[in-house]
């Protein structure tokens, strides 16, 4: 808040005897415009961007949530400047057939293995096969951002749903999900990721009438073992919040359980929620990584990030381009994810006051 | 008399924890007539509260456990109906206000969205533009000024008092026929107090509710309420109009209670505390609980041996005292006048 602004969002504690003036016999109705204590919404003579001096009692502006919650996000800067360079990555990403200069099985046989130049039309360099790889770290980046938000999506939405059942209703329906999730925590991920890769194939994976392309298969497994620390934080959420007086208020009001859990409590959870759920993309991309590192998850010729550092380090530091350029995206994407995470949970706090820089 | 709108009849709440059984409350009985204010009195723990909110379905069960009783409203016993029966009721026909508006909005959700909240949880068809009309309109009757401004701000823009006045404003936003009031000024300033008690009054002239006034303050008491039940350790020890109790109380307890009040209209060097604690209620005092700390048991036998019954004293109405002495409580012992002013 740059200081001589108004400030909608306060009011001066004087303005308690507006209403019922002291001696307490007027009709609280005296606060209508009509009444005896009406105070006149426009005072004449102040500019109306001036701090108006408050025993007016002129509140220039309210400003809503969601304006409250854009204005403290967009004066993060680092958050600002995260979502910027995700927004292009993911720009680059959906477009990645127009914008990437060649396809990333095309090969150009006459220059293999080319270092990066910005003279020639291979920017990044090109493979042991010829193929470009500016083109490949696009289409790559494709593939590791689908699966990263298919598993945020999906992993955020069992682990919430888990975690807020089990810490509203708690007693034996929390031990039960309690301990399937302590199940799934103590399974070996890896181990895990690798039996499941193996059994359902490599290709596209058919249920049914549908066919889940290899991304969204490897996608859906990851999430199917990603929601459990969610599940945790938002049972814990739930367990303390669900004892606050302002439940108990809704309950009095007549609120059914479905629509404290969504309505009352779920709102006060959403910081956490975020940032969680930003730190599971981050660490999808790098676990999706790991498994085409050992040979898992995305099949050849399709290039995801960590297939792509997988295949290049099989070759050597002569070729270095090969991990450094899918690497450093890695590490531009899970950077800025989670600078977006910091700052969303700084806007999403409406006590909060203090406006990062 | 006309017919009561609540009748609590031989209500026992009890509560299992790893000490023991907790009796909260214990065989109380009381009415709620139609627009009537009727203050419910005690130390903290004397089940005051619990009386009520076990009432609505507001204990949690368990480890609270309805162990006998009926609470008739309307002709239903409130305590058989089903859990969305319930909820039907509270808020709507039975609404509740509570302590600390600190703690009782919620900090994410805009004043006017939780008011809104309330309205439609009980009115299904009510549309977006008629909700947020109502809300405004039930901000100002309870003197929120710049309610249209006001209904988009959070809860953390409230003064306290402020909060309080939300507060009631969602409460009697169904109309309620009965509105609890759970200790209603205890978290607010003295000067404040005297606003939300005015607002209280305004809020009964708009739907002519009966309000059960939850309270350890007899001044708030001697404002609203048009008559006292006395609770001490989960009984009812006395129940009058509120006259007859601040001129004639018939309990050693009620005496106690005026004798603790500070007051503006007599020279008094120190208040005269009731000694001793509030009993335990895994174990309380055999005979009649109040019997340590009593200054009119003097040590009788009967007060440790038997457990006092209601018993009618006429005058001002129906004037009951649980008490085997009360008869000797004369006018001359109590040395405090009506409650009038707070």
């Amino acid at each position: 808040m740059t200081d001589g602004q108004p400030r909608g969002d306060i009011l001066p504690e004087d303005r308690e005897t507006v209403g019922i003036p002291a001696g307490g016999t007027a009709r609280p109705a005296a606060a209508s415009a009509s009444g005896p204590f009406a105070i006149p919404e426009e005072p004449g003579g102040f500019p109306h961007d001036l701090a108006v001096d408050y025993e007016a009692g002129v509140e220039l502006e309210a400003r809503s949530q969601w304006a409250y919650v854009r204005m403290r996000f967009v004066r993060h800067r680092l958050a600002m400047a995260s979502t910027i360079v995700l927004l292009a990555l993911t720009a680059i990403a959906l477009l990645a057939s127009q914008v990437a200069p060649y396809s990333y099985d095309e090969l150009d046989l006459a220059n293999i293995s080319s270092p990066p130049t910005l003279e020639g039309t291979h920017w990044f360099g090109t493979d042991l096969l010829g193929r470009d790889y500016l083109s490949r770290v696009i289409y790559g980046t494709r593939t590791s951002l689908l699966i990263a938000f298919l598993v945020a999506l999906v992993s955020t939405l069992i682990g919430t749903a888990l975690g807020a059942v089990a810490g509203y209703y708690g007693g034996q329906i929390d031990n039960l999900l309690m301990r399937f999730t302590d199940l799934i925590l103590t399974l070996p991920g890896l181990a895990v990721l690798l039996t499941a890769a193996a059994f359902l194939g490599s290709g596209d994976l058919a249920v049914g009438p549908f066919t889940l392309p290899q991304p969204v298969k490897v996608g859906l497994i990851l999430a199917l073992l990603f929601w459990t620390q969610l599940a945790r934080i938002v049972r814990g959420l739930f367990l303390s919040l669900r004892e606050k007086e302002f439940v108990e208020a809704a309950k009095a009001a007549g609120a059914s359980d479905m629509r404290i859990i969504v309505r009352h409590i779920l709102p006060n959870c959403v910081g956490p929620i975020v940032v969680t759920m930003t730190l599971v993309i981050a660490t999808a991309i790098l676990v999706e990584a790991a498994l085409s590192f050992l040979g898992f998850g995305i099949q050849p010729p399709h290039p995801a990030l960590g297939k792509l550092i997988a295949e290049g380090q099989a070759e050597g530091f002569e070729v270095w381009w090969l991990v450094t350029f899918p690497g450093l995206v890695i590490v531009v994407i899970c950077l800025a994810i989670n600078f977006i995470g910091d700052g969303l949970r700084d806007a999403l706090d409406p006590t909060q006051r203090r406006v990062r820089a | 008399m006309p017919e009561p709108v609540l009748a609590i009849r031989d209500l026992t709440v009890e509560f299992h924890t790893e000490d023991g059984v907790v009796r909260a409350v214990t065989g109380v009985s009381y009415e709620l007539q139609p627009g009537e204010v009727l203050g419910v009195v005690g130390e903290s723990g004397s089940g005051k509260s619990v009386s009520v909110l076990s009432v609505l379905g507001l204990i949690p069960q368990p480890p609270g456990r309805i162990a006998s009783g009926e609470a008739l409203f309307k002709g239903r016993d409130l305590l058989t109906l089903s859990k969305s029966e319930l909820r039907d009721i509270r808020g709507g026909e039975m609404a509740m206000i509570f302590q600390d508006p600190m703690t009782s909005l919620n900090p994410v959700l805009t004043i006017g969205e939780q008011i809104s909240e309330a309205l439609r949880a009980h009115n299904p068809g009510m549309g977006d533009a008629a909700a947020s009309a109502r809300t405004v309109e039930l901000l100002e009757l309870v003197g929120v000024p710049f309610a249209e401004r006001r209904v988009r701000q959070h809860p953390h823009e409230f003064s306290g008092g402020m909060r309080q006045r939300a507060m009631i404003a969602m409460a009697i936003a169904n109309d309620p026929t009965v509105l609890v009031a759970d200790e209603p000024t205890t978290a607010l300033d003295v000067t404040i107090q005297a606003q939300i008690v005015e607002v209280l009054k305004a809020a009964q002239r708009e739907t002519h509710a009966a309000i059960i006034l939850i309270t350890h303050d007899l001044g708030l008491i001697a404002e609203l309420a048009d008559r006292v039940v006395v609770m001490y350790a989960g009984r009812v020890v006395e129940l009058a109009d509120v006259m007859t109790i601040f001129r004639k109380p018939r309990h050693p307890y009620t005496v106690g209670l005026m004798k603790s009040l500070a007051r503006l209209d007599s020279e008094q060097e120190w208040l005269e505390p009731i000694p001793g604690q509030p009993p335990s209620l895994i174990s309380p005092p055999p005979g009649c609980a109040f019997h340590p700390r009593c200054a009119q048991s003097q040590g009788r036998a009967v007060c440790r041996s038997d457990v006092p019954v209601l018993r009618s004293f006429g005058e001002g109405g129906d004037h009951v005292s649980a008490c085997h002495f009360a008869e000797e409580l004369s006018v001359a012992h109590v040395r405090v006048g009506a409650g009038e002013g707070v």
